[in-house]
């Protein structure tokens, strides 16, 4: 067996114990074949990213579409319903209260913007504990949105991962920074990934403190037929907008 | 317990089976972990991280071989992940815990780790190859089929063209990693 055919083994995890050595053995010897099988062995850790980016959108969604639905169809989770109820009168009172019968976007924006919150750095685990991504995230955690803002900025141009975009947002958001914050958004979903919905219903916001109800309007209620991120929120929102 | 699938099946990355395995342990899984101190959406994000950690574990052949059912595979980097996400948050837990203790598997296979500079840089330019390259190499490298199953999936004349485009896509590849 040649070297080549061992790589095809290795790649294919079928590789025995005693080819592994001889593998192992070919790859002291040539320093040049060293070489290029490392580039496939990180080509393959990065497919397998891919693929996992890939499965956990395609989970997300399932659990969006799939779950959420068949909560709302079956009806057995009535008490779900019934704590749900509780809250929107609960809110509508206090609204009626507190903020009179016509709250205004701004005023309606104050009551729902609250910055997701952090998924990311937990997984941030392994690396070197003074890694960018943390720092980024342990100031975002601190409420030190600008600092946060720009690393997210940073990190994204050198990683093209798009759930910074989605975390840039929220900072630019908390910062009173509206139009970057919906520009940002608006690019976060030119495609879908598990943030999509999350970032939509930001979008959202974002145009209500920016005074243009229409425009979340649109977006609130596709939330809503989609059962997607916060939908129920989206839904007592919609009604005191309407 | 559903029939699980095989790893063999699961080498393919048919991203069907692995959906197929997260509906069947989904509420298993949330009736396990509601003695903690997690919110349900917390737990179904770790329930989405521990599938995918499995297919991670699969395609990159760091599981070769299931000494368990899949199911109790899959718990355990669930358990792992509850374990690392209570202990982020400071609340008071111990790995002494004997939930926590899955010495029956390499817990340092259930650990998340970042791409590094190089592996972002070479995933920038993946991006930037042709569509036959692209698909000849993700049937090689994650897929793990081998140039015969190559050949013929993506009909190439034989083993030897698979071989010479194979040669040529990673060579575009190393070019564009020369700065």
């Amino acid at each position: 067996m040649n070297k080549e055919e061992l790589v095809e083994r290795y790649f294919s995890g079928i590789l025995s114990e005693d080819e592994a050595r001889r593998l192992q053995k070919e790859l002291q010897k040539d320093a040049a074949f060293s070489e290029a099988f490392e580039l496939e062995k990180e080509l393959q850790a990065v497919l397998v990213s891919k693929g996992k980016n890939d499965l956990k959108s395609r989970l997300s969604h399932l659990e969006a579409d799939k779950y959420l639905k068949d909560q709302s169809s079956q009806g057995s989770n009535w008490l779900r319903y019934v704590a749900a109820a509780a809250i929107v009168i609960g809110l509508s009172i206090f609204g009626a209260l507190y903020m009179g019968n016509n709250a205004t976007p701004e005023e309606l924006y104050t009551e729902n913007f609250e910055p997701y919150r952090n998924i990311i750095a937990p997984v941030v685990r392994g690396g070197n504990a003074e890694s960018l991504l943390e720092k980024s995230f342990a100031a975002y955690e601190r409420g030190n949105f600008e600092q946060a803002e720009e690393a997210f900025e940073t990190l994204y141009e050198a990683s093209g991962d798009r759930y910074l975009l989605f975390y840039r947002g929220n900072a630019l958001l908390a910062l009173d920074r509206v139009e970057e914050a919906i520009t940002v958004f608006e690019s976060h979903q030119e495609t879908q990934d598990n943030f999509y919905y999350k970032s939509r219903w930001y979008l959202a916001l974002a145009y209500l403190k920016h005074n243009k109800p229409e425009m979340a309007l649109t977006l609130l209620k596709e939330q809503v037929s989609q059962k997607a991120f916060n939908y129920r929120a989206a839904e007592t929102l919609l009604s005191k907008l309407e | 317990m559903i029939e699980e699938p095989t790893l063999e099946q699961l080498r393919t990355g048919d991203s069907e089976a692995y959906t197929k395995i997260y509906e069947a342990y989904r509420d298993s899984f949330l009736g396990y972990a509601r003695k903690y101190e997690l919110s349900e959406e917390d737990v179904l994000e770790i329930y989405q991280d521990s599938v995918v950690k499995l297919y991670e574990n699969v395609m990159s052949r760091k599981l070769n071989k299931l000494t368990s059912s899949l199911k109790t595979y899959l718990f355990s980097i669930g358990k792992f992940k509850i374990y690392e996400q209570l202990r982020y948050r400071k609340k008071r837990v111990s790995r002494e815990e004997s939930d926590f203790k899955t010495e029956t598997f390499e817990q340092s296979y259930f650990e998340e780790h970042q791409l590094t500079e190089r592996q972002i840089a070479l995933r920038k330019h993946f991006e930037t190859l042709g569509v036959r390259c692209k698909t000849l190499l993700n049937c090689f490298y994650l897929k793990g089929m081998s140039l015969e199953e190559i050949k013929q999936a993506e009909q190439y004349e034989n083993v030897n063209t698979v071989k010479a485009a194979k040669s040529r896509c990673m060579k575009q590849l190393k070019e564009k990693m020369i700065p």
